[in-house]
């Protein structure tokens, strides 16, 4: 694999009229797919439009394959670099298959006759978004999922090195979104095409990029592996999140619960608490919990939930005791608990200690047991809602709304 | 999709569809040969004959069909042509269907040079280049408004930024025509509201010739250009990143679908209806977009339709002559409505 | 098979549409007592009981009073006529010429074109004497100056002016038809006219002056041969014929002349297809143009090369005659006798030796060295 970028950036400079992002400097190599992330506004299209040389940049230089971008002949560039845009063409009366030939513009002669080889070029374009079956059909006529594929087919077509994506996954429901992401992500493992896409999942960015840009206030602020880059404080700020967090662990965003209807303390660790955040936190609900090891799945999640977790590092096992003092101590200002089944003798504390204070215990039947007869004992997390609802009035109100 | 199936289906567009292109040329010399064979004065064909076979014998007839039915069968044959494709530049380009090749201006810019010419007294005083000044003028509004057309569009960007000042300029050059004709003597006013509904009455031969070679020099670059073309069909941007030279391209097909209308106007004054409906017949008559084939087929069905709307215009009240633009309105556009139900319906 | 069909549906349709004309003329040409119900072509003259009715070109009903006289019922105000008219903006020459004619010049008080259009010595004076005002084209005349005119009544072709004159309180009478006028209309017109002015008397007078003109030229004309005669119009690609039921078509017909396009039917000139115009052309040996010689009309070589393809038309040869109407020809309605004798003149030179042309110009072959640029 040649380290040679296939695009590089140096001191770029882009905008219309006035710089929209300035001192831009990228270097993408061989089969890499980089996504661009950025609040709408913030300059993904106009960077696009740059590198595709549809704008003029205002300054810096520009290299796809070592050669000046502004010095390359439009042939010579549609030879190496394709585009997808928004703009939604709908040409009458044009076949899929006449439409994706229309990449092969670069390859065919003046009349633009596509040879044996070129219908294979198609052909082969079209296996690859697994549209091959939608040759014969009318382009006017496609949903939205199948005429992006089509779409993607067209820029194959073309052979290039380099394919600049402009929102490729907008319109399309999570079936096409995920197929498009995939065939995206294979076309660069496989065939070695550099995939520059401007994304709003970020979810999806970051379990299918090889590296991030991430386009804020007037530059980039940030450039490289999405698992490095994307940590919950850029992506907070890339985004401007005040009432969710993205956890770069779990690659996903959480919403922050509101607080208002009660407070509960979730008996959690190993896993075990999880899905019962994400549905207590719904609920409106401050949610305590404990007490959680420091790697602990249930860590994250509370986390990003805003949820006040008491963990017990490994590390420093002196402050382990702390940890579980912090927790009782919170149990006294809780209105109910709900328990993940989590066996040692930190959650027996727990337990015994809700009892005395006459909280109301929820925990799943599956979860394992205590002799007490007081825990509500739901069969589903459905009915373990509901019994939540019921014991709290103002969170069944705020749950229904 | 098998490739060789893909290969052919996309393969020599032409030769598939060599049937219909057949068909439609033995319609165009059908046409013509009607054109030849009727008209105002009745004759026995073994006499047209006779004269079409012997063009040094003199008589009456023989004048009638070399400097009458000849050159008008022929002018309107390719005014049609130029006009449908014309038209067709203008759709593609804009990606608009109801755009004419009179949208930008060239047929308003005709209208005011000529009724300069003939409402005021100016034309008296170039009376000289009789009876080529209406067409001179015509020619000179129609080339000057094609080139302000070009310099817009080297400075704007916006595709309907030029559309936009093509109907400016349009409604400029009428408000200059009204003008005129308030101001005119009324003797004068009868003669130029028959040159703006468009005849192809009158063509000397040299006109027809000048028609026949600009114009098909025109159509054969037009043909040339059916690979960007073709591209242009995704819009702009995606043309130009497909490797076609977008700055250069949008002021050749200006410049190309000006020219056309301008020489069709310049010498038979404005006819409505033909540019912009005939790509349409065309389109959903051949059922495909692919240029390569439009232009073509746009060139036979608009000179069939021309010829034969110019032979309803003057055999209909023969020996009176109605207006061509009026009947051109009348046939068309049920036609395309009708075509666009039966692809409504599908 | 198209074609005839095609003639055979014109033909019908032409046919048709003369006999209605021709009939509607002849309904005109019976004898009538005088006081009673005259029907002149689309107009009519019917006295009543203290008023006269008449029907104009559009078909609305006037009602002409003495002055001072109670207006009778049924008729809006606006349509009510005292006469005898004492100031009329009239649109047309022919109007004007009318006036003369019936001898009542001075009432005229507007014209729709200006001072040195005209040619009439008595509308040039009026003009000097600041009693006629030009009130602008009349195709989008200045109805604030007719209303300062004080018109008691105000003669058009354009009946869209009427609302607004309504408004104003002038009367309105529309002076044409949708339909060609016949000769017999033509002549009568002024029978039309002359209740409106209170007089009938000068009225029959110049009808008869017309008539016995008419008759002179059918009487001296009998017998002769009948040249071939054309009248239209040429520009750069087109050409131009005034219809067969026109009414100089019929006076050519009355002149023991051929028209030759007595078949084409039209309201005024219209344009026919260039090869029937050779071919008509090449057999008439006279030609009247509409053109006059300030538009272009200065020799039969300046017609030809406006459009050489009819140049070989006989009238434009040395074996034909071609004849433009001198500037003051529009302009003398009051003359139609004159008029219609030099016509007659003009196809049977044989029968008016010594005829000095007043109306008409014969062309010359070329144009002289020297060309005047205007008239």
């Amino acid at each position: 694999m040649s380290k040679e970028a296939i695009l590089r950036s140096s001191g770029l400079c882009v905008g219309y009229h006035q710089p929209v992002l300035a001192d831009v400097n990228l270097a993408f190599g061989r089969g890499q797919f980089i996504a661009l992330l950025g609040p709408n506004g913030a300059g993904k299209t106009t960077l696009l439009r740059t590198l595709s040389r549809h704008l003029k940049p205002l300054a810096g230089q520009i290299e796809i394959l070592g050669q000046d971008l502004h010095a390359m002949s439009a042939l010579d560039l549609a030879r190496a670099v394709a585009v997808c845009l928004t703009d939604n063409a709908k040409p009458p009366l044009l076949s899929v298959a006449e439409f994706v030939a229309l990449g092969r513009y670069p390859h065919t002669d003046f009349m633009g006759r596509l040879s044996p080889h070129d219908a294979e070029v198609v052909s082969r374009s079209l296996a690859a978004v697994a549209a091959g079956d939608l040759a014969a059909r009318l382009v006017e006529e496609l949903s939205d999922g199948e005429r992006q594929k089509v779409v993607l087919a067209r820029a194959l077509a073309q052979e290039p090195k380099l394919m600049l994506l402009d929102e490729p996954t907008a319109h399309l429901d999570l079936k096409h979104r995920i197929e498009v992401m995939g065939i995206l992500r294979n076309l660069c493992r496989d065939s070695g095409l550099t995939v520059v896409a401007s994304l709003h999942d970020i979810d999806i960015a970051a379990k299918v990029a090889d590296r991030v840009v991430l386009v804020q206030h007037g530059g980039i602020s940030d450039f490289g592996l999405p698992e490095a880059v994307l940590t919950s404080d850029k992506v907070g700020q890339l985004y401007g999140l005040d009432r969710a967090d993205f956890d770069g662990h779990l690659g996903g965003i959480e919403f922050h619960g509101d607080g208002h209807a009660g407070k509960v303390f979730v008996i959690a660790g190993g896993g075990s608490g999880a899905t019962l955040f994400r549905l207590l936190s719904k609920k409106g609900l401050a949610i305590e919990t404990g007490v959680l090891a420091d790697g602990d799945l249930d860590r994250y999640v509370a986390a990003a939930l805003g949820a006040n977790c008491f963990v017990r590092s490994a590390a420093a096992p002196a402050v382990a005791g702390l940890a579980i003092d912090g927790a009782l101590a919170a149990l006294g200002g809780c209105d109910l608990v709900v328990d993940g089944g989590l066996p040692g003798s930190d959650a027996q504390a727990l337990r015994q200690r809700s009892k005395a204070h006459g909280l109301p215990i929820f925990r799943l039947a599956g979860a394992a047991a205590i002799d007490e007869g007081d825990a509500h004992c739901c069969a589903t997390l459905g009915e373990l809602s509901a019994a939540i609802d019921r014991a709290l009035p103002s969170a069944a109100q705020y749950a229904r709304r | 999709m098998h490739a060789q199936a893909i290969h052919s289906s996309l393969s020599t567009p032409l030769s598939r569809r060599a049937l219909v292109f057949a068909l439609l040329s033995l319609l165009v010399a059908l046409m013509m040969i009607l054109n030849l064979r009727i008209g105002s004065i009745s004759y026995p064909v073994d006499q047209l004959l006779g004269a079409l076979v012997n063009p040094f014998k003199k008589s009456d007839i023989s004048y009638i069909v070399w400097n009458i039915r000849l050159p008008r069968t022929i002018a309107a044959a390719l005014g049609g042509a130029f006009l449908a494709v014309s038209g067709l530049l203008l759709q593609v380009y804009f990606r608009n269907p109801i755009v004419g090749p009179f949208i930008l201006g060239i047929s308003s810019g005709s209208t005011v040079m000529v009724s300069l010419v003939m409402l005021t007294s100016i034309g008296l005083g170039f009376s000289g280049y009789a009876p080529y000044l209406n067409t001179l003028a015509s020619c000179l509004g129609a080339y000057g408004v094609t080139a302000l057309i070009v310099v817009i569009a080297i400075r704007v960007r916006n595709g309907v930024t030029l559309l936009i000042a093509g109907l400016m300029m349009g409604y400029l050059c009428g408000a200059v025509t009204s003008i005129l004709t308030a101001l005119a003597e009324k003797e004068t006013i009868k003669g130029f509201v028959l040159w703006q509904m468009g005849s192809f009455s009158g063509f000397k031969w040299i006109e027809v010739w000048i028609m026949f070679v600009v114009g098909g020099l025109l159509l054969g670059a037009t043909y040339l250009m059916s690979k960007p073309l073709n591209a242009l069909l995704l819009g702009e941007d995606y043309a130009a990143s497909m490797g076609v030279d977008i700055r250069r391209f949008r002021l050749l097909i200006l410049f190309l679908s000006s020219s056309l209308a301008g020489l069709v106007t310049a010498m038979a004054g404005p006819v409505a209806f033909i540019g912009m409906a005939v790509p349409h017949m065309t389109r959903l008559s051949l059922g495909t977009s692919d240029n390569r084939v439009l232009l073509p087929g746009a060139c036979l069905l608009g000179a069939l339709i021309t010829s034969l709307c110019d032979l309803i215009a003057r055999m209909w009240l023969t020996p009176v002559e109605l207006p061509l633009s009026a009947i051109t309105a009348f046939f068309g556009a049920p036609i395309v409505i009708y075509l666009l139900l039966k692809r409504g319906m599908k | 098979m198209k074609r005839r069909r095609f003639i055979g549906a014109a033909a019908l349709a032409t046919t048709a549409l003369l006999l209605g004309t021709l009939a509607a003329c002849q309904s005109g040409d019976a004898a009538k007592p005088k006081q009673s119900f005259m029907n002149i072509g689309e107009f009519s003259v019917n006295p009543k009981d203290g008023y006269t009715e008449v029907r104009d070109g559009a078909g609305r009903k006037l009602a002409l009073i003495a002055r001072g006289a109670k207006a009778p019922d049924g008729f809006a105000p606006s349509n009510v006529v005292e006469v005898p008219v004492r100031r009329v903006v009239a649109y047309r020459a022919f109007e004007v010429g009318i006036l003369a004619a019936l001898g009542v010049p001075e009432t005229l008080v507007g014209v729709t074109d200006p001072r040195d259009k005209w040619l009439r010595d008595d509308v040039r004076r009026g003009f000097d004497e600041g009693r006629i005002a030009y009130v602008g084209q009349s195709s989008d005349v200045d109805f604030e100056r007719i209303k300062a005119q004080h018109p008691d009544l105000v003669m058009t072709w354009d009946p869209s002016i009427i609302p607004m004159l309504d408004s104003i309180g002038i009367p309105v009478v529309v002076t044409t038809t949708p339909v060609a006028t016949c000769l017999s209309t033509h002549m009568r017109f002024v029978e039309f006219i002359a209740p409106f002015f209170g007089r009938e008397a000068q009225g029959k007078a110049y009808f008869d002056k017309v008539a016995a003109a008419l008759k002179t030229i059918r009487e001296r004309t009998q017998g002769l041969p009948q040249p071939q005669v054309m009248w239209g119009d040429i520009y750069e690609k087109r050409v131009l014929v005034e219809p067969g039921n026109a009414w100089v078509a019929e006076l050519i017909g009355l002149a023991q002349s051929n028209y030759l396009f007595d078949d084409v039917y039209g309201t005024s000139c219209i344009e026919i297809s260039t090869e029937r115009f050779i071919h008509s052309g090449k057999e008439a040996e006279i030609y009247f143009t509409y053109r006059t010689p300030a538009r272009g009309a200065t020799s039969k070589a300046a017609l030809a090369r406006l459009n050489p393809l009819i140049a070989q038309i006989k009238p434009l040869g040395p074996e034909g005659r071609v004849y433009a109407p001198l500037a003051h020809y529009s302009q003398s309605s009051d003359r139609l006798d004159e008029i219609l004798v030099e016509i007659s003149a003009i196809l049977h030179p044989q029968a008016y030796p010594g005829h000095q042309l007043s109306f008409f110009t014969e062309l010359p072959n070329t144009d002289p060295v020297k060309i005047a640029k205007k008239d």
